[in-house]
C-alpha cells in the first residue's frame, strides 16, 4: 500500500473517532489495532489521533493544508472498507489551494 | 498522640452536588442534607444544616408556647423563624437520609427514634442515624479521619445501656434502639456544650470562623441560653505553623482533628497533643512549621477558629461572599474548588467535594495563590515601540499582529499554549495557526515533538481514585508530592491501607509516605525492564501494579527509550490488562491534557527543533521560554493575564482573562473534562482568549467559523469528542503491544532532573502571589 | 306660611340631598340616599330651625374664627430654633460616630456585625490585619443618605464602637459629603465623645 507512505504529504493530521464499546465502532477498533503500527511507522511525524468517546459515531477526519478538513462516517463499514476510505482521503486531497500569503 | 490502633468509619458516600452552603467539611450533617435537601445552599445559612436538630428544639419551644398561649398560637409553617434561627423546611417533613452501597447479607436492622433503618454491618451508631436522616452534633468526628470519640457531643441514648454512648465510636448492633430526642440526650448535649464553652474565649467578633463556626451553630441549637462560669478562663500561647495557617490556640477545643489529619492524610507527624485535661495543648512541641503541601486543609477541618487562613485573616465574613463552583488549574489534578468572591475580588478558594478527584482536599497552591490574581495584571493591549511598551487600542493591536503574521512564511511561525490555557482558546489558536499554514504548535510542559496519538499514553489510566487500589507502584522521573499532591495523597492512602510498595526512580525526594528510593539512573529502569531488579518481582507479583511516569521525562533526549522501557515493564508485569490499566503518565499542567487531546502538537511537515528559525511566535500565556530561546528578530505576541517573563520580550501584548473570570474547559491528568465558571469580572479591557483569536482571525483574513462559545465547543466536539462530556471520564483503551510502532533510541545514563523547581511558584498566578513568595521563603521549594 | 316655607325647604333639601347623593355616589341607590317621606315627617322642627339658623348666620365660621382668636392670645409652643432647641433624650439617634478607648485605640474590631444587621445596607466595611497584627478596618463607610437611623448598628456592636450620637445638625450642600468614611466617623467620635459617653453611661443599664 504505497499510498500509505504518501499520507503525511497530503494530510496534516488524521483523526479517528470511535466508541470504546459500541457495535458500530467494532470495525474501526479492529482497524486501529491492526493498522496503527504500519501507518505510524511509514509516517512517523503525522499526528494520527485516536480519540475514543462513548456513544459517538465512528468517523475518520482528515485535516489538509490551511485548515481544510474532511470527514467520513465509518459506521457499518468493515475493516477493508475503512482502509479504502482512508485511501480515498489521501487521493482526493484538495490540491493547489492558494495560501493566504501568496 | 494518635493511638496506635485506629478505627476508621466505613465510607458513607456523600453527594457531591450543592453541598456548598458553607465549608461542608465542618458541617455536622453531611449526607442527609445534601442528599435530601433540594435547597441549593450557597446562602451561608448554616443552621439550615441542622434542620432536624432545629426542628426538635423548636418542637420543645413550640410546646412551651403551646402551654403558655394555647395550642393555636404557635403554628408551624415553612420558613418560620425561631428566635432568629431561620430554617428552610417544615418540621414535619421527613428528612431523607444518607445512601450507601452494601450487599443485603451485610446489612443489619436498627431503630432510630422509632424509625427502622437498615444499615451496613460495621457502621457506627452515628452513621446509622445519618442513614435515618437524623442529625447528630459532633466536633471530633470526621468521616475521612480515624475515630477519636473525645468531644462527647455525639452522645445518644441507646436502650438498655446504663450511660449515653458516643455514637461516633459505638458500632451499630442488630436490634439496637437508638434515641436522640430524649431529655437525657438533651441534657448531655447541653452539658458538653457548657464544658466546651467554659474555656472558650469570647472571640466571636474577632474570630474569622464567625458565621461558619460549628461551635456557634451547635451552641445555638443544643446549648443553653445562659452560662454560669464565673471563674477565670485558661489561655494558650499561639503556635507558629507557617505563613499559611493562623493559630489562635486559646480557641482550640482539642478535638484532635488536625492531629489526625496531619498524621493520616498529610503524612507529616508534625502536630500532636501535649499535656492532659484542662492543660491540653495542640502544637508541634518544637519550633517547627507544618511543612506539608496539604497543610491548608486543616483550616477547613478545624471546627472552631483555632486554625484559620493567615493570608485572608480578618478580611471576610462568610455571609458577604458569593460562591462560584469552579476547577483549580494550578496543577493537572483539576481539584474542584469553590471560589468565594466579594464584588470584583476573589477573597478565598476552598475545596468542593468530589470523591473521584480530590475528595475534600486541595493543595496549598490551589488554596492560597489567588492573591496573585490581583497583581501584575494585564488590562489593556500594549505594543512595543522603541523598546517601551505603550498602550494601544484593540483594533490597532489586532491589526499589527495580523500584519506581522501575514508577512512571515508559515514555516517560520510557531505557537505555544501556556500552562493555564483552556481548551477553547487552544482550539481557536490551533485553527487559526492551521489556517495560516503553520503547524508548529506545542503546549508548555510537553516537548516540541510530543506524540499525542494514543490517549492512554499520556493519561493517568488507573484514574486518580483508582490509584488507591494499587499494591505496588513504580514512580519514574517524578516527584509526586510536588507535581501532584492530591495524587500523592491517593498513593499514601494505598500505602497506609493496603501496605502498597512504592519504588522511586528519580531525584531523591520526601514523599511523606513509605517509599523505597531505587536510584536516579536509567540503568535501574533498564534492569527492571529486563527483570533483574528485585522491584520487578514486586511489580509482577502485585495484583494491581501501577507505574507513574512524570512528564519531566519528555524533556530528555532519550525520552523514547525511557518510555519504551517503561512500556516493557508495564507489559511484563501485567500492568496493562483488560480489567486494570496501571500505566499512568502524570501531566504537570492544567492545559496539557486538553492540548494533547486537541492535537496541539506539530503537524506532519512542521520544522521541529530549531528555535532559531522562528520569526513569528504566538504565546498563549506561555512563560517558560527564557528570552535567550527566542531569536532576537522574532515578532512575539503574548496573550495572557499576567505580566510574567514572556511579556517582557513580547512585541504585542493582548490581555486575556484568568481562570476565575472565564468559563473554560479543562481536562485533568486522568482525562476528566471539567469546566471553570466565572466568579469575578475581568480586569480592565481584557477579553476572553478565544474571542481575541477569533477577532484576530477575521482581521487576518482567515475568519474562524464560530462566533459563540457553543460554536467553539461544537468545533471541539469534532476534534476531541470527550471534551464535550463535562465532569465525565472517558477511559482510553490501550493498544496491545504488537500494535505499537517500534521505538528507536538508547537510554543514556543521565539522571532524571526535577520537573518542578519550586512547588509554590509554577504558573503566572502563583508567581505573582505574595503568599506563595512567603511560602517559598519559609518552606523552600516544597 | 312658615310651615309651607319650611316644608318647601325640606323638600328642596331632601331633593337636593337626593340629587347630590345620586350624582356623587353611583353605587348607592337613590332610594337609600334620600330619607323616606315618613322619616322626613318625623324630623324635629327645632332641629330644622337650628340647621337653617346655622346656615344663615354662618355659625361654624364664627366658631372657627373664635378658636383662632383664642390661640392668637395663648402662649405659643413654637420654639425659636436655632436659638432654642427641643429637649433630647439620651437615647436619641443622630449622627454616627466611631468611638475610641480611653487609651486612644479605636474600638472597632471589624467584626462586621453592624454591616450585616443594617437594614438599609448603608455600611461598607473592608478589613485587614494591621501592622501590629490586630484586627482593624481599612474601610468603614456609612452612607448617611441610605441610613434610616434605626440604631441597629449601635445595638449590634459588641464593643460600642459605632454609636449614634446626639447630633442631628449635619446638613451639607453636596451629596458626597454625606457619604461618610472612616476618617469622618472617627473625627465625629472624637468631637462628640463626651456627650456620647455620658449618654451611654445613663443608658447602659437598658442596653
Amino acid at each position: 500500500m504505497a499510498w500509505r507512505s504518501k499520507l503525511s504529504q497530503s494530510l496534516r493530521e488524521l483523526r479517528i473517532h470511535m466508541c470504546q464499546t459500541g457495535v458500530a465502532s467494532k470495525a474501526t477498533r479492529e482497524f486501529v489495532v491492526k493498522n496503527y503500527k504500519d501507518l505510524k511507522t511509514q509516517n512517523p511525524r503525522l499526528p494520527i489521533l485516536i480519540r475514543e468517546c462513548s456513544g459517538i459515531q465512528p468517523r475518520l477526519w482528515a485535516r489538509y493544508d490551511y485548515g481544510v478538513e474532511r470527514s467520513i462516517p465509518l459506521d457499518g463499514l468493515s475493516e477493508p472498507e475503512i482502509n479504502a476510505k482512508l485511501e480515498e482521503l489521501v487521493t482526493t486531497a484538495p490540491k493547489g489551494k492558494t495560501p493566504i500569503h501568496a | 498522640m494518635a493511638p496506635r490502633c485506629r478505627r476508621y468509619p466505613l465510607p458513607l458516600p456523600r453527594s457531591s452536588t450543592g453541598s456548598g452552603s458553607r465549608r461542608f467539611i465542618s458541617s455536622p450533617v453531611d449526607s442527609s442534607v445534601a442528599a435530601g435537601s433540594g435547597v441549593a445552599g450557597a446562602k451561608g445559612s448554616t443552621s439550615k444544616a441542622l434542620n432536624s436538630g432545629v426542628a426538635w428544639y423548636a418542637g420543645i419551644r413550640g410546646k412551651l408556647y403551646e402551654r403558655k398561649y394555647g395550642s393555636d398560637f404557635y403554628k408551624w409553617g415553612s420558613g418560620a423563624s425561631l428566635g432568629g434561627v431561620r430554617h428552610a423546611r417544615v418540621a414535619s417533613m421527613p428528612a431523607v437520609g444518607a445512601k450507601f452501597d452494601a450487599k443485603p447479607e451485610d446489612c443489619i436492622e436498627v431503630s432510630v427514634d422509632g424509625k427502622d433503618v437498615t444499615v451496613a454491618k460495621g457502621m457506627t451508631v452515628l452513621q446509622a442515624c445519618e442513614v435515618a436522616g437524623v442529625d447528630i452534633p459532633r466536633f471530633c468526628y470526621h468521616p475521612r479521619l480515624s475515630i477519636a470519640g473525645n468531644c462527647r457531643m455525639c452522645l445518644v441514648e441507646v436502650e438498655k445501656t446504663p450511660k449515653p454512648v458516643a455514637s461516633c465510636a459505638m458500632p451499630a448492633l442488630p436490634g439496637m434502639k437508638i434515641k436522640t430526642t430524649t431529655p437525657l440526650v438533651k441534657k448531655a448535649r447541653e452539658g458538653v456544650m457548657e464544658f466546651l464553652l467554659i474555656n472558650h474565649p469570647l472571640d466571636c467578633p474577632i474570630c474569622d470562623q464567625g458565621g461558619e463556626c460549628d461551635l456557634q451553630d451547635q451552641s445555638m441549637v443544643y446549648g443553653s441560653d445562659r452560662g454560669r462560669f464565673i471563674e477565670a478562663k485558661r489561655s494558650v500561647t499561639d503556635k507558629n505553623l507557617g505563613p499559611l495557617v493562623k493559630t489562635v490556640m486559646t480557641r482550640c477545643i482539642q478535638c484532635t482533628r488536625c492531629v489526625r489529619f496531619a498524621s493520616e492524610i498529610a503524612g507529616v507527624q508534625d502536630l500532636g497533643v501535649l499535656g492532659r485535661g484542662g492543660a491540653e495543648e495542640i502544637g508541634t512541641y518544637v519550633e517547627k512549621l507544618m511543612v506539608s503541601e496539604l497543610s491548608g486543609n486543616v483550616i477547613d477541618i478545624c471546627p472552631v477558629g483555632a486554625l484559620t487562613s493567615k493570608p485572608s485573616a480578618f478580611t471576610v465574613r462568610s455571609w458577604e461572599l458569593k460562591s462560584t463552583e469552579s476547577v483549580d488549574v494550578s496543577d493537572a489534578i483539576g481539584a474542584n474548588i469553590r471560589v468565594d468572591s466579594r464584588g470584583p475580588e476573589v477573597m478565598r478558594v476552598i475545596p468542593r467535594l468530589n470523591e473521584e478527584v480530590n475528595e475534600e482536599w486541595i493543595s496549598d497552591k490551589a488554596r492560597f495563590a489567588y492573591d496573585g490574581l490581583k497583581r501584575q495584571r494585564l488590562n489593556e493591549p500594549l505594543i512595543r515601540r522603541e523598546g517601551q511598551l505603550e498602550p494601544i487600542s484593540w483594533p490597532q493591536a489586532l491589526k499589527t499582529v495580523a500584519e506581522a503574521a501575514l508577512k512571515v512564511n508559515p514555516d517560520e511561525m510557531a505557537a505555544i499554549a501556556g500552562k493555564l490555557s483552556d481548551a477553547e482558546s487552544m482550539m481557536a489558536l490551533k485553527d487559526f495557526m492551521n489556517r495560516l499554514g503553520c503547524e508548529r504548535l506545542w503546549v508548555e510542559g510537553n516537548s516540541e515533538d510530543t506524540v499525542a496519538d494514543l490517549r492512554s499514553n499520556y493519561l493517568v489510566n488507573s484514574t486518580i481514585a483508582g490509584l488507591e487500589n494499587t499494591d505496588a507502584c513504580l514512580l519514574v522521573g517524578t516527584e509526586l508530592r510536588i507535581e501532584a499532591p492530591l495524587l500523592n495523597h491517593r498513593l499514601r492512602k494505598a500505602v497506609r491501607n493496603s501496605r502498597a510498595k512504592v519504588g522511586v526512580i528519580g531525584p531523591e525526594t520526601e514523599l511523606h509516605l513509605k517509599a523505597e528510593h531505587l536510584g536516579n539512573s536509567t540503568d535501574i529502569l533498564a534492569s527492571i525492564a529486563e527483570g533483574k531488579h528485585p522491584f520487578a518481582q514486586t511489580l509482577s507479583s502485585a495484583k494491581f501494579p501501577t507505574i507513574i511516569v512524570g512528564s519531566g521525562v519528555l524533556q530528555r533526549s532519550d525520552k523514547e527509550a525511557v518510555l519504551a522501557a517503561v512500556q516493557t515493564i508495564a507489559h511484563k508485569a501485567n500492568v496493562i490488562r483488560e480489567d486494570w490499566n496501571g500505566y499512568n503518565f502524570l501531566l504537570l499542567n492544567a492545559a496539557q491534557a486538553a492540548g494533547l487531546d486537541l492535537g496541539f502538537v506539530p503537524g506532519s511537515r512542521a520544522p521541529v527543533g530549531d528555535k532559531k528559525s522562528i520569526k513569528f511566535l504566538y504565546l498563549l500565556g506561555a512563560d517558560d521560554l527564557t528570552p535567550e530561546d527566542i531569536p532576537a528578530d522574532a515578532f512575539v505576541v503574548y496573550q495572557g493575564h499576567h505580566g510574567d517573563r514572556s511579556a517582557y520580550r513580547a512585541d504585542v501584548i493582548l490581555p486575556g482573562v484568568a481562570y476565575t473570570e472565564k468559563e473554560g474547559t479543562y481536562e485533568n491528568t486522568e482525562g476528566r473534562t471539567q469546566q471553570t465558571s466565572p466568579a469575578v469580572p475581568t480586569v480592565g479591557d481584557a477579553r476572553d482568549d478565544w474571542k481575541i483569536i477569533r477577532a484576530l482571525s477575521e482581521i487576518a483574513g482567515v475568519k474562524l467559523p464560530y462566533d459563540t462559545l457553543n460554536g467553539v465547543r461544537a468545533r471541539m466536539l469534532a476534534v476531541a469528542p470527550n471534551l464535550f462530556r463535562v465532569d465525565e471520564l472517558e477511559p482510553a483503551t490501550p493498544l496491545p503491544k504488537e500494535s505499537l510502532p517500534e521505538t528507536k533510541g538508547k537510554l543514556d545514563s543521565s539522571p532524571f532532573k526535577r520537573a518542578v523547581e519550586n512547588f509554590y511558584m509554577t504558573d503566572p498566578i502563583s508567581r505573582a502571589s505574595k503568599t506563595m513568595a512567603q511560602c517559598t521563603a519559609a518552606y523552600g521549594r516544597s | 306660611m312658615l310651615r309651607v316655607a319650611s316644608r318647601r325647604l325640606l323638600q328642596a333639601e331632601s331633593a337636593g340631598f337626593r340629587w347630590v347623593a345620586a350624582s356623587r355616589d353611583f353605587h348607592s341607590t337613590p332610594a337609600s340616599a334620600a330619607p323616606t317621606p315618613e322619616a322626613r315627617e318625623q324630623k324635629d322642627w327645632s332641629a330644622v330651625l337650628d340647621k337653617s339658623m346655622n346656615t344663615l348666620f354662618l355659625t361654624e365660621l364664627f366658631r372657627g374664627m373664635n378658636l383662632a382668636l383664642k390661640h392668637f392670645f395663648d402662649k405659643k409652643v413654637t420654639i425659636n430654633y436655632p436659638f432654642e432647641k427641643g429637649p433630647l433624650s439620651p437615647r436619641f439617634r443622630g449622627e454616627h460616630a466611631l468611638r475610641r478607648y480611653a487609651t486612644g485605640e479605636e474600638r472597632c474590631i471589624a467584626c462586621k456585625l453592624c454591616e450585616a444587621v443594617c437594614p438599609a445596607q448603608a455600611i461598607t466595611i473592608e478589613a485587614e490585619a494591621r501592622e501590629d497584627g490586630s484586627r482593624r478596618t481599612t474601610r468603614y463607610d456609612i452612607d448617611m443618605t441610605k441610613c434610616i437611623y434605626c440604631g441597629f448598628c449601635q445595638e449590634a456592636c459588641p464593643v460600642d464602637a459605632i454609636v449614634e450620637g446626639p447630633n442631628f445638625e449635619f446638613v451639607t450642600e453636596t451629596h458626597e459629603e454625606l457619604l461618610y468614611d472612616k476618617e469622618k466617623l472617627l473625627q465625629n467620635g472624637d468631637r462628640w465623645e463626651t456627650e456620647i459617653a455620658e449618654n451611654l453611661r445613663t443608658e447602659g443599664l437598658y442596653r
